[in-house]
């Protein structure tokens, strides 16, 4: 599990990127690699009928101006972001590290996903007209 | 509005997510997702047909096997029922066991 310690080295990191930089890559990517594997896995529940669909239906996503964004550490070190329709429980998932989407699927409850994930969110200040790391 | 899941869909999913638990790519996630949607299931178990809770206990035994993985994204910050054995893998796979003999 995220220590503490952990969440504060993960904040301060998040605090020294480029946040806009990584949302406009999670939102002009385009590639989704391992394609067929992630369509088998989560392709039915989507409703996507080919890999190409389920493809289409996450570019769709990613077009979405209401979605909300977290990030969190993963695996080996890397940051793992996610895109998130809360609306529609939709997540695309986008690895900061090699800078490519992760995978594409439907959270079965995204707000236990959110607490147990222990997601940082990550919110755009009207007020400063920037994204910034809530704390 | 929130997809509605039916229990093919409850059922399927969490067998994929475990399936995905050894495979590194995503494991993390799919722990996550399992545990949640385990938890799902057992809210409507009534309602599986007798070859539908026969599936889901052999993926249950698959997630046994991975307990050592699902430990490492325990213990869960939220509280829950001991029934609910998933939740408390970090303890061992006799958590299971210990939960059917309550």
């Amino acid at each position: 599990m995220t220590t503490a310690e952990d969440r504060r080295l993960l904040i301060e990191e998040l605090r020294r990127t480029d946040l806009a930089r990584v949302i406009n890559d999670i939102r002009a990517a385009r590639e989704l690699p391992k394609l067929r594997y992630h369509f088998t896995k989560h392709g039915a529940v989507l409703a996507a009928a080919t890999p190409q669909d389920y493809l289409s239906r996450l570019w769709r996503h990613l077009e979405r101006p209401d979605l909300e964004f977290y990030a969190t550490r993963r695996g080996q070190g890397d940051i793992m972001w996610y895109a998130v329709d809360v609306d529609h429980q939709e997540i695309a998932q986008y690895n900061a590290n090699v800078r490519r989407l992760w995978s594409y699927y439907l959270s079965r409850d995204f707000d236990q996903f959110l607490r147990l994930g222990k997601l940082i969110r990550i919110v755009f200040s009207e007020l400063d007209g920037h994204w910034m790391v809530e704390t | 509005m929130k997809h509605e899941w039916t229990v093919e869909q409850d059922i399927a999913t969490y067998r994929m997510r475990v399936r995905g638990i050894p495979d590194d790519y995503n494991w993390e996630t799919d722990v996550l997702e399992a545990l949640i949607g385990r938890s799902k299931i057992a809210e409507i178990w009534d309602q599986l047909t007798a070859g539908q809770q026969a599936e889901v206990r052999r993926t249950d035994d698959a997630l046994l096997q991975q307990h050592e993985r699902v430990a490492e994204m325990l213990p869960s910050p939220a509280p829950h029922d001991r029934s609910h054995w998933w939740w408390f893998l970090h303890e061992g796979p006799q958590v299971r066991e210990e939960a059917q003999a309550a």
